[in-house]
């Protein structure tokens, strides 16, 4: 085996080793992820006052909302993989010896990236099952379909996770921006971009994630939903221009902290 | 012998204008393999700012290094293959995977994990003493079993230098011995060129070499015997049994300018050896004095006088100059 497939075979394996080691965080994780869309979807019916909406209605919206969710918490995945990972490497220590690897770190940091999108991958399939069953919405995979959005979709996001990571090597710790983010994510992603107020509408839609919950949601609500190629050309366009400033904002960065001496233990 | 590390005038500032701090200045060394230089030095003398720099976590301001036959500014990937690190302060391995788990993820990190890998853990556990450890989570071991496994990290590509910042701090006395062991025999067995840091006496004992830091510049550098050599105090020591008669010791303070310390148990007579044209002439007093000779030697400098020797001259020579 070629030694940089090795590597990332490596990065896979201990990224699902530590998952399966602590068995009662990962099943807590996907509890949290399960309370917390369950409290928003029939919480958010509920003081809307729609009590009485059609079944239809209901599994559509649903079936959007699930979409949505699932792609942020894939989200989340990916960019912690990014920033919390070099935080936590830079707390314990082992970061000087990811810089002293044969790769450059951001492809060292990439593999890991690859390795928790795999990782989340396998908690989302439970999760997915879980929340059709709640809710009864109606799901259609169409793997063939969905999967490209999603690889598209995390490819943005990646580089978003190198602009964090590359915060999180200059001010070590950003706790406080990565929640900022998140919520960023969740709260102009999630709804339908047509229903938020003008310049909202438009940095919605160059957010990474945008593009693909649209396309995520006309795919998984069946056949019926029509999926527009231009929708996917600026996914692609945006995915593109994610990873290509994420990677040059990081390299700026990695220069600067070896200037500055700020790689490593803290 | 060949050169596994050159470092020619390096320096590093960190900051601008009236912030800016000199951290390494100057610094010119060279390391052959088979030799153990250590790097000593107070607090904030350079030496962690100069292990970085050779690792390329920190970019000099100027100056060349050179790791092998590579040029870290050059090529920085192919020569960081060239080298093991210890780094000091860091925990170096993943605590919550297993020793096994740690050795396969950084061989695979630098490209060197191959199907019979688990022959080189073999050898690197049992060299170690850690192949009962092989697969407990590093978290569940000691602090010197910890050392150890990041040691065995280091060594897993069977790199040809090793840079080993404090590696023994905060362990008991077995564990630092094992380690103390384990260096000495990874250069003069196998030939590595290792350049430690430390701040214990008894880690850079195990050099060949020291280089002593202060303030961001190397204020001596040389074989361990030329500087032991060099630091001679100069002093006879001489124990006696019991204590000594009045006159004769008038006689000792006076002719030799000797100083006599009484312990209760014995005497022991410090007389500096400019003083001393023949030796036997002291001798015959003591004897004459029905004085009992215990023992009789030349006193050698510790390391440590050594150390705070340099250390003290060079401010002199500093503030001298200033």
């Amino acid at each position: 085996m070629k030694p940089l497939a090795q590597a990332l075979r490596m990065e896979i394996k201990l990224g699902f080793v530590k998952m399966a080691r602590y068995p009662l965080q990962t099943l807590t994780s996907l509890l949290v992820l399960y309370v917390l869309f369950i409290g928003m979807f029939y919480g958010s019916r509920f003081l809307a006052g729609v009590g009485t909406v059609r079944s239809a209605d209901l599994s559509r919206s649903a079936t959007e909302a699930i979409a949505g969710y699932l792609l942020w918490f894939l989200s989340l995945f990916a960019i912690d993989s990014m920033s919390q990972n070099i935080a936590e490497e830079a707390q314990t220590g082992t970061l000087e010896q990811l810089y002293l690897s044969r790769w450059d770190f951001s492809l060292v940091l990439f593999m890991r990236f690859v390795a928790a999108f795999l990782a989340s991958l396998a908690m989302l399939v439970p999760l997915l099952f879980l929340l059709v069953l709640s809710t009864g919405a109606s799901v259609a995979l169409q793997l063939g379909k969905t999967l490209p959005v999603i690889a598209l979709t995390t490819i943005g996001l990646c580089g978003m996770g190198y602009m964090l990571g590359a915060l999180t090597l200059i001010f070590k710790r950003i706790g406080n921006a990565m929640t900022l983010v998140q919520f960023v994510l969740l709260f102009l992603c999630l709804p339908p971009v047509e229903q938020l107020p003008g310049p909202l509408r438009y940095f919605a839609l160059t957010l990474p994630l945008t593009q693909g919950i649209r396309l995520l949601r006309s795919i998984m609500l069946g056949p019926a939903s029509r999926v527009r190629l231009s929708d996917v050309y600026f996914l692609v366009l945006t995915a593109l221009v994610y990873l290509v400033i994420g990677l040059l904002v990081f390299r700026w960065a990695q220069a600067t902290a070896r200037d500055r001496g700020l790689l490593g233990h803290y | 012998m060949s050169t596994a590390i050159s470092v020619r005038n390096l320096r590093k500032e960190f900051g601008t204008g009236s912030a800016r701090t000199v951290a390494v200045d100057e610094v010119t060394f060279a390391l052959h393999h088979g030799e153990i230089l250590g790097f000593l030095g107070p607090n904030g003398a350079g030496k962690t700012t100069t292990i970085k720099m050779l690792c390329g976590l920190i970019k000099p301001t100027r100056g060349s290094i050179r790791i092998g036959e590579e040029d870290v500014a050059v090529r920085p990937r192919q020569a960081m293959l060239h080298l093991g690190t210890v780094l000091e302060g860091s925990r170096n391995t993943y605590w919550r995977l297993t020793v096994t788990e740690n050795l396969e993820y950084f061989a695979s990190c630098r490209g060197a994990y191959t199907r019979d890998f688990s022959r080189t853990i073999d050898r690197l556990l049992t060299t170690l003493g850690l192949t009962s450890k092989r697969h407990a989570l590093v978290q569940t071991l000691s602090r010197g079993m910890q050392q150890k496994v990041a040691l065995a990290c280091a060594l897993c590509t069977n790199p040809q230098i090793l840079l080993l910042d404090e590696p023994t701090l905060g362990l008991d006395l077995h564990s630092s011995i094992a380690i103390q062991k384990e260096i000495r025999r990874l250069a003069h067995e196998e030939g590595k060129a290792i350049l430690l840091t430390t701040h214990q006496m008894e880690i850079a004992s195990l050099s060949t070499h020291i280089a002593v830091m202060d303030r961001g510049r190397i204020v001596a550098l040389d074989a361990v015997k030329s500087l032991l050599g060099s630091f001679s105090v100069d002093v006879y020591q001489i124990r006696l049994q019991g204590t000594v008669p009045l006159g004769c010791r008038i006689r000792l303070e006076r002719q030799w300018d000797a100083k006599i310390f009484e312990d209760g148990l014995g005497t022991t007579l410090h007389i500096p050896c400019g003083r001393v044209q023949n030796l036997s002439s002291i001798v015959e007093v003591l004897e004459h004095c029905s004085a009992t000779i215990v023992s009789l030697h030349r006193v050698e400098p510790s390391l440590d006088q050594v150390y705070l020797g340099l250390l003290e001259g060079s401010r002199e020579t500093l503030s001298a100059s200033t």
